[in-house]
């Protein structure tokens, strides 16, 4: 080796935390005024399981399969190098890892490939089964779904109100001065949000993502070797990617390159499964006897696999298992259909953001990866728990306690990237009805006790206003206003349930229609 | 299986050595401790409370001023010199706190907020009359952002100079007033009364509730809490919050009125040019001056005349000193 060939990991290290930065970016960026230096779509556009699996469960054409197919032709010509280069998640977890080993000197020590790592094809097969069948279960397993949500509803809240408190605290402080103050108002202008978000359910979300970061003490890259969807389906393709490793026979015994493969892709021989190999170039470096190299070179690529074909329990899933992951799936999902199905017809639909395609085909369409709940202004956007029933969990609601929705905001239905929310202009969106206003005449201060409010009609944002005022005189002979809804012009936006007086009950409610 | 073995053995060995067990357990109060200040919690709250605002007694030429003409700067500037110039309410190196209407996410065109121009221009002559600092900000009724953006008064603003902010929930402190205040404790904007002038910049509109909302109605834009509340009663609480800021200065922008589905609006054929500006020193004479705008006679609105049984001004027009300027 006439110079080291290290670069390429700090190559590596480099593409991963610039597309990281890059995601936290985005994401910190989806709000208003939405100024768009890169739609959030576009990493779910990039996401070949998010696409494939949304366009089979809903049998439509989604535009951003072209741009899925970016991906899949990159893993045709150099394997898995979106797991090892450029996922968000996988990133997180060499991240953590490397803290792990710092704090704790854990040092994991590969064999050669375990079985387990077939699970992933099992889960990716499954999810294509369920999609068959008309189910999404996409969101659930997608890496970038799971790293998006847990940036944009708690790693953001939290970072916002951690900045938000140190500089209420200096302050309140005797040192407050006007350029510390000048420069609150300065972040809140732009880094911070003007009142921080809540999300009260999504430490769910992020229970999911610390289990995927924590897995990484018991092995490296867990999630990515075992149970990755979308890591099996890139490794399905790379099983006739271009880029290949070829090694030397090496009579060294020291195994250092199978010891410490983090996707567990080396054999003792030193040969590879290449589905398992996310072109971390960390063989290729360690090595400075028998250095392996990756090369695109038809003549010496033969050979590189152990002993030409597969034996039965090396390859990913077989006939047998297909067949048996075929049909357990089909067999669980009607079961869960019919579940689905029975239990949806006691609930109450619930209010969804503007431009929301039908109840059904928007729990298939949506993948939760939060971008709605993140950019939404009043943070009226929250993650349902059971109130759309169990097949709608995550997917966005309108919590009219926490906001109600903007009048001329129109974002939530511009980062929609499955288009499960459908792109309106502002004029177009406050034509789109949510649900209708319903006064409940118990509680309403004027109705119930002759007294004086109207803060549902002075916030009614209709030109016209759809809350009509009606005189009365009250006991006391006083000329009062009698409030009611008028259903032809309400469209719902709840900021009259929100901003409602009575509490705990609010006498003016949104249903759904 | 010796392969399974060893697999949860390796799991078992990162935490619970005793190293890295005391290592582990390190690592977990520090992540508790630290997520206290992540929940915002940890930050005590103080029992402070707010003192009623002193105010400056300034006299002056005449009670009201009233300019009428095409550019709203203008004519804010002319009314101002009536009373005898900005010098006289803002002296050198004071803060200044211009507040506005910013309530509503409506373009100036629409009349929900105060006119941009008339902000810019007041922002303009409080530096000119030596101001240190000019802020402007509102407690906005729809998402803030929108509205400073679009009402167009943050761009005026702060090319004006000013220094315009967001309210953040942590400033807000209970007034202090008297037990038998019903405004008592409630929530007050800190910035609001830790300032040297106070002018109160209202646009005129129609209200559901209050039939108008003008000067004292302005007010409400300071306070925090379940502004719903204010709501009831409100005819009082208005007077006590105008007795607790005691605006130095008031500004009615009456450029554009509106005159019916108050106070957003939202259709134009709502919104009525009149190209007034209407100042003075006491709230309530202003309010009762713009309310003949809309034909209303002073004592027809409710809060007006109650504030003035309160104390806190005068509604009558008819013996006031008033000028009037055409520019």
């Amino acid at each position: 080796m006439k110079m080291s060939n290290r670069w390429i990991l700090s190559a590596r290290k480099t593409v991963q935390t610039a597309f990281l930065l890059g995601l936290v970016y985005i994401i910190w960026q989806t709000r208003y005024p939405l100024k768009k230096f890169v739609n959030p779509e576009i990493y779910f556009h990039l996401d070949p399981l998010v696409m494939v699996l949304t366009a089979v469960a809903e049998r439509v054409f989604i535009p951003g399969l072209f741009v899925a197919l970016f991906v899949v032709m990159l893993t045709v010509v150099f394997g898995r190098i979106f797991c090892g280069w450029f996922c968000p998640l996988g990133a997180l977890q060499d991240i953590f890892h490397r803290a792990l080993r710092t704090v704790f000197d854990n040092k994991i020590l590969e064999n050669a490939p375990s079985k387990e790592r077939k699970i992933k094809y099992f889960v990716f097969w499954a999810l294509l089964a369920f999609a068959v069948v008309g189910i999404q279960l996409a969101w659930f397993f997608d890496p970038i779904a799971i790293t998006v949500r847990v940036f944009s509803l708690n790693i953001h809240p939290w970072v916002n109100r951690a900045i938000d408190g140190i500089f209420a605290f200096i302050l309140k402080s005797p040192a407050a001065s006007q350029p510390v103050e000048n420069l609150y108002y300065g972040l809140k202008n732009s880094f911070l949000e003007v009142s921080n978000p809540v999300f009260p359910h999504a430490i769910y979300a992020f229970l999911a993502f610390s289990a995927v970061l924590l897995a990484v003490s018991v092995r490296r890259r867990f999630w990515c070797r075992y149970l990755c969807p979308l890591g099996g389906m890139l490794g399905i393709i790379s099983r006739y990617s271009l880029l290949k490793r070829v090694s030397q026979k090496c009579d060294n015994n020291c195994f250092a390159c199978m010891h410490l493969c983090r996707t567990n892709a080396i054999f003792p021989n030193n040969t590879y499964l290449e589905e398992e190999c996310v072109m971390c170039m960390e063989c290729v470096t360690l090595c400075k006897k028998y250095p392996s190299r990756f090369t695109f070179s038809a003549a010496e690529k033969s050979g590189s696999r152990r002993n030409g074909r597969l034996k039965l329990d090396e390859r990913g899933v077989t006939r047998a298992q297909f067949l048996a992951i075929l049909s357990a799936s089909f067999v669980s999902l009607f079961g869960l259909k019919h579940a689905m199905g029975t239990s949806k017809k006691k609930l109450k639909k619930p209010l969804r953001p503007p431009g929301s395609l039908s109840e059904e085909e928007f729990e298939q369409r949506c993948i939760r990866c939060g971008n709605c709940m993140k950019v939404c202004p009043t943070n009226v956007l929250q993650p349902a728990m059971l109130e759309a029933g169990p097949a709608g969990i995550w997917t966005p609601i309108l919590n009219t306690k926490i906001g109600y929705c903007e009048y001329q905001c129109n974002l939530c239905t511009q980062v929609c990237p499955t288009g499960a929310i459908i792109k309106l202009t502002e004029a177009e969106k406050t034509q789109v009805r949510i649900g209708i206003a319903v006064i409940d005449q118990r509680e309403c201060l004027p109705w119930a006790r002759g007294e004086e409010c109207l803060v549902c009609e002075e916030h009614c944002p209709i030109p016209d206003k759809a809350i009509k005022l009606t005189p009365t005189r009250n006991k006391k002979g006083q000329i009062i206003q009698l409030p009611s809804v008028d259903p032809a012009l309400c469209v719902g936006c709840a900021i009259c349930e929100f901003k409602c007086p009575t509490h705990p009950v609010r006498a003016i409610k949104v249903e759904s229609l | 299986m010796p392969d399974r073995i060893r697999f949860l053995d390796r799991a078992w060995g990162t935490v619970f050595t005793r190293k890295s067990f005391l290592k582990f357990m390190g690592a977990l109060v520090a992540f508790i401790a630290g997520s206290r200040l992540f929940s915002g919690r940890a930050l005590a709250v103080s029992g402070r409370k707010l003192a009623p605002r002193p105010g400056r007694e300034v006299s002056t030429a005449y009670d009201l001023a009233v300019a009428e003409g095409k550019n709203p700067g203008l004519i804010t500037r002319k009314a101002v010199d009536a009373l005898g110039g900005m010098k006289k309410f803002v002296k050198p190196g004071d803060i200044v706190v211009v507040k506005p209407n910013i309530g509503w996410d409506r373009g100036p065109e629409q009349a929900a907020c105060t006119n941009p121009e008339v902000v810019g221009e007041l922002v303009k002559m409080c530096f000119e009359a030596g101001a240190k600092v000019v802020k402007v900000f509102d407690n906005t009724c729809n998402s803030a952002k929108r509205t400073y953006e679009n009402s167009g008064i943050s761009g005026a603003a702060k090319k004006a100079g000013a220094t315009v902010f967001y309210v953040s929930d942590w400033k807000f402190y209970p007034a202090r007033m008297p037990a038998d205040y019903e405004m008592a404790d409630w929530p007050i904007y800190e910035d609001a009364v830790k300032c040297d002038c106070f002018i109160n910049v209202p646009v005129a509109k129609h209200h559901g509730l209050s039939q108008l909302t003008l000067s004292l109605k302005n007010l409400m834009g300071v306070c925090g809490g379940s502004r719903g509340r204010m709501h009831w009663g409100i005819e009082r609480k208005l007077a006590e919050l105008a007795w607790f800021i005691k605006p130095d200065l008031n500004v009615i922008d009456a450029n554009r009125i509106l005159l019916r589905h108050g106070p957003t609006g939202g259709n134009l054929a709502d919104v009525e040019e009149r190209n007034t500006v209407i100042v003075s020193t006491d709230p309530v004479l202003c309010d009762a001056y713009a309310a003949t705008l809309f034909d209303f006679r002073p004592q027809d609105i409710r809060h007006i005349k109650e504030a003035a049984a309160f104390g806190v001004g005068s509604m009558d027009i008819k013996s006031a000193k008033i000028k009037n300027i055409n520019a």
